[in-house]
């Protein structure tokens, strides 16, 4: 009752300034999401919100399942009669995907006018697909990087977090010295692998060498990934990963905070395992980037952005289109970031809005937004080329000396998905 | 010579007392044994299900809960109903549907006699084993075109279509048993085909349907890719897809989906307990029959 | 001369009409999908032929899944139904502690496979699991292995899905031995037969239709497989518990290859036909047979 008082005030306040006419009544706009936890649904939910109380006439009416479930589910509805007009989408590989079977809506116009400025410029780049069109707004940036236990770094002698490889190097063999395997590694969900293969590429060759790569552009043969291969292959060799195949993140991120291991790769999110098994941030455990390789090669950072598409193919795509413009606004971005661990997108979203225990910590995550940012491998690819990631990866931290063939498989995939 | 035989089984019963001991004591044990393990899973679920997340991250899974967080089964049930209120919507008229149609085809199979009964039989149990899969994306296509996609219906009718051929399976077993002269008797006092089904062989089937009901029960009840596949809006979605809604790609939620599953499961269980007797004689008479 | 009796069919029309139609039209339809290529559900086919086909023999994934499939079945048929088959054996009986014991082994049925999926994870879970606890605190940490990895990784996954399918299949032979009559029993005891001479004289035969049920869905479910393995190792690692039915699930749903996923659908269907559908006729005309 409250919203729809709110929602007919706000409508009258806009048809006094001079809004044009028409443009009122937004009406219902349709959402499928794959946020579905309370945890992640709520930050969304206060999204919506907000935008349903500053556009006239708008309601929206969500529907949403858990990820797994969203890969069966979306392929469905966007071919049903019955389209829902926006749906959450990574911008990358997948958005590309659905690009290719017309499930999306180009909306490079928008995004250039009116949409874009409400990020940082690099944004631009991040978001513009390799078909050169704009599919996906970006809500929130999760940057990876290391998180680790600060009494194991301290019993182990190590004073301050490496930033250059060799400090990094030297830090795996204080750590290993004291008898602790350096870095934990699940394999899990396929993507924690990938996060390895990301940063080393991008430390060794650079973000346009990875975006070629991603693109197709490049081999999975090449001399450079085979070199960057080599390097990971004797990281496995001298005993630094503490690897449990079917362990996640969650798992992993244990590990780290009982003392099994000592550091992880991974996103803000897993910070909320330490807080949760009663871990201080800056005090029992901390946060640093991926070290640089080649003092050449500019930094990047790696991770992951989550956006929203719209379908083009549902009941409202004005309605939609609309609603994405204000999904990206700073009012409804600080809504969603507001008391989380995930990063807005928005670029104006002050780091205050976050959870206040670990405030410090993301601050230091977000100046990783300042370099170019890539999306990881598993969302940066195409869906086919993952599938193989996925598999293979795991078989080479089993059998490092068999990288050549696990490159060969993504190669072969690669080239059938992206022709040549 | 009768006597001397019975004579001679009661010697030897006798003798067998102390062995019979130590083999009923073998066999408790193993019982007990095989019981609990097959029990361990459910322990540890009901048992995750009352810790925090803190708590098994640092005391792993399988500690006594500090603290005792009971809390975990308002959240999930406050989560859940909406998504059993689906649940049931598409359970109960599946159910009836399933029992109904095929007794009836049971019936047909069992008593009439008419061309290509054999060939039916046969062809109506070999659908049950058709792929799930295979079914998934044509039968999605066919509701969205004939308007039923995203309706309690489409998911009604798709549960009966799994369901029939093993109820056609055990009820026609069933049927078989009953004594043919039943339905002549009834035939000559004038009874239509249709009484001697509804009047005669269904109330005597009533164990037989009680055993399918608590089958068909928990299959239908546990299903989650026609829910998945064939609901769009969330008031339409069971509760199979309910539960794993706890379950965020970055979140720890392992207490709230144990809370869930065993919330979830209740029906079922309540379902077998409460048909639990029948259960067994059903089945019995029926199919399983020698 | 010939009166049609209307009767039969009218009785058999609900269940032919929803069973034939709605179960047999989508068949055909998948047929039709795999001599296709096609992105998306909606988007446009192009005819290629038996192409699907070829390419599935020279898929070294769909091979790894053949294979994990056909382990899996060979598992399921020899496992669950001796397993079962001993448990009803020892459980038929009508007192409180048999009953106590019928109830729990009943509770694995009233979940659904993705549930259990999850459940089987966290008993595997490294570490934290409660597989790797339990042998902790017994002293038998010597015993902790990688449950879920490359070599342990299918018989794991294949345990927690035989757990349900055990459960299933006791009810069922449960079912089936109280049907046995008493005199039966009575007199071959009496004819002097031991406990194993009427095991395998009297009950097992008489278990047939019971056996008939329990061996034909621990097949089926075996080829079917697919949730259980989505929610506990996603075919990992490296395939090692990769299925046919999960196979088809990441062709249609990840790869977005409908046709592919169509033609790995058609395959399992074929296997079940080949495997069940014999053995099914001769259980059907035994039981017909017995009706005369």
């Amino acid at each position: 009752m409250l919203k729809r008082l709110l929602m007919v005030g706000t409508a009258l306040t806009a048809v006094g300034s001079s809004v044009p006419a028409g443009a009122q009544d937004i009406g219902e706009v349709t959402v499928f999401h794959r946020w579905a936890d309370e945890g992640s649904r709520l930050p969304i939910e206060a999204m919506f919100a907000v935008c349903e109380e500053n556009l006239p006439g708008l309601e929206i009416t969500s529907s949403y399942v858990s990820s797994d479930q969203y890969e069966v589910q979306l392929p469905v509805q966007l071919s049903s009669d019955n389209v829902p007009d926006v749906y959450g989408l990574w911008p990358g590989g997948r958005a590309v995907f659905q690009a290719q079977s017309g499930n999306i809506l180009d909306i490079s116009e928008e995004w250039h006018d009116t949409i874009g400025a409400n990020f940082a410029p690099g944004m631009t780049d991040s978001v513009t697909e390799t078909d050169g069109n704009i599919y996906v707004v970006p809500f929130n940036t999760i940057p990876n990087g290391f998180l680790y236990n600060k009494k194991v770094f301290s019993d182990a002698g190590v004073e301050a977090p490496p930033e250059t490889w060799e400090e990094f190097e030297a830090v795996l063999a204080k750590l290993k010295e004291s008898g602790v395997t350096p870095i934990a590694l699940g394999a899990r969900n396929g993507w924690e692998p990938m996060f390895w293969f990301d940063y080393l590429i991008l430390r060794e060759h650079g973000s346009d060498f990875r975006e070629r790569l991603m693109a197709g552009d490049e081999s999975y043969t090449s001399p450079e990934v085979v070199s960057t291969m080599e390097r990971w292959k004797g990281l496995l060799e001298d005993e630094n990963f503490h690897l449990e195949l079917s362990g996640s993140w969650a798992e992993m991120t244990g590990a780290v905070a009982t003392g099994v291991t000592a550091m992880e790769l991974m996103g803000p999110w897993a910070m909320r395992a330490f807080l949760q098994a009663g871990m201080e941030p800056n005090v029992d455990f901390g946060f640093f980037q991926f070290p640089t390789i080649n003092p050449d090669v500019a930094l990047a950072t790696e991770g992951a952005f989550e956006g929203w598409a719209a379908s083009g193919k549902g009941s409202n795509t004005e309605g939609a289109v609309r609603l994405l413009e204000c999904l990206a606004s700073k009012e409804a971005q600080a809504a969603y970031a507001q008391g989380g661990t995930n990063l807005a997108a928005n670029a104006d979203v002050p780091v205050d809005v976050y959870t206040e225990d670990l405030r410090p910590i993301l601050a230091q995550m977000s100046e990783l937004n300042e370099y170019p940012f890539h999306q990881n491998m598993e969302l940066a690819t195409l869906p086919p080329v993952i599938e193989v990631a996925d598999r293979e990866f795991p078989r080479f931290l089993t059998y490092p000396a068999e990288y050549m063939a696990v490159l060969e498989a993504l190669q072969a995939r690669a080239e059938t998905v992206f022709g040549e | 010579m009768t006597a001397l035989v019975s004579e001679q089984q009661l010697g030897e019963t006798r003798k067998l007392k102390a062995g019979d001991l130590a083999r009923r004591f073998l066999r408790i044990a193993f019982l007990l044994l095989a019981t609990f393990i097959f029990f361990v899973p459910i322990l540890g679920s009901a048992l995750t299900a009352v810790r925090t997340v803190g708590d098994i991250l640092n005391n792993g899974a399988w500690a006594l809960p500090q603290p005792f967080q009971p809390d975990n089964f308002l959240a999930a049930w406050r989560g859940l109903w909406p998504y059993f209120r689906a649940s049931v919507i598409v359970t109960v008229p599946s159910i009836v549907g399933v029992l109904l149609i095929a007794s009836m085809a049971s019936y047909a199979i069992s008593r009439l006699r008419f061309p290509g009964r054999l060939p039916i039989f046969f062809t109506l149990i070999a659908l049950s084993f058709v792929p799930i899969q295979v079914q998934l994306i044509p039968i999605f296509k066919l509701f969205n075109a004939i308007g039923l996609f995203d309706t309690f219906y489409a998911l009604i009718i798709v549960q009966i279509m799994r369901h029939v051929p093993f109820a056609v399976l055990v009820m026609t077993g069933f049927f078989n048993t009953v004594p043919s002269e039943l339905r002549e008797a009834a035939k000559v006092d004038g009874a239509s085909e249709w009484t001697v089904y509804w009047r005669i062989f269904l109330p005597l089937a009533r164990p037989a349907l009680a055993a399918l009901l608590v089958l068909e029960f928990t299959w239908i009840w546990n299903d989650l890719l026609w829910g998945l596949v064939l609901a769009q809006s969330n008031d339409k979605r069971p509760v199979t897809v309910g539960i794993l809604t706890f379950q965020g790609e970055h979140t720890l939620s392992w207490p709230l989906i144990a809370a869930g599953a065993v919330t979830a499961a209740l029906p079922t269980v309540l379902v077998f307990l409460m048909f639990q007797k029948h259960f067994i004689r059903g089945m019995t008479m029926g199919a399983v029959k020698g | 001369m010939a009166r049609i009796n209307f009767a039969p069919w009218l009785f058999l029309a609900p269940a032919l009409l929803i069973c034939g139609f709605f179960g047999g039209v989508p068949i055909v339809q998948s047929l039709i999908l795999s001599l296709h290529d096609q992105t998306g559900i909606g988007a446009p086919a192009t005819f290629v032929g038996l192409q699907n086909y070829l390419d599935l023999m020279q898929d070294r994934y769909f091979q790894d899944a053949f294979r994990n499939t056909l382990i899996w079945m060979a598992a399921f048929v020899v496992g669950v139904p001796s397993l079962a088959t001993l448990l009803a054996v020892l459980l038929n009986s009508n007192s409180w502690f048999e009953s106590l014991c019928k109830t729990v082994l009943f509770l694995p049925i009233a979940l659904s496979f993705s549930v259990i999926g999850i459940i089987w994870q966290w008993i595997y879970q490294p570490r934290i699991g409660l597989l790797d606890q339990a042998l902790t605190t017994l002293g038998m940490g010597g015993l902790v292995q990688a449950w879920l990895g490359p070599d342990l990784g299918l018989a794991s996954v294949i345990i927690a899905a035989a757990w349900t399918q055990t459960s299933f299949s006791i009810v069922i032979v449960l079912a089936g031995l109280s049907g046995i009559s008493r005199e039966l029993v009575e007199a071959a005891r009496v004819d002097g037969a031991n406990g194993w001479t009427m095991f395998w004289r009297i009950t097992l035969p008489l278990l047939r239709p019971a056996m008939m049920i329990v061996v034909s869905s621990a097949l089926i479910a075996a080829l079917q497989s697919t949730e259980i393995v989505l929610t506990m190792t996603k075919g990992g690692p490296f395939g090692t518990t990769d299925v046919l039915g999960y196979r088809m699930y990441i062709e249609t749903f990840w790869n977005y290859r409908f046709g592919y996923g169509a033609a790995v659908g058609v395959i399992i269907t074929l296997i079940t036909a080949t495997f069940v559908l014999p053995y099914l006729r001769r259980m059907i005309s035994l039981q017909e047979r017995d009706l005369r």
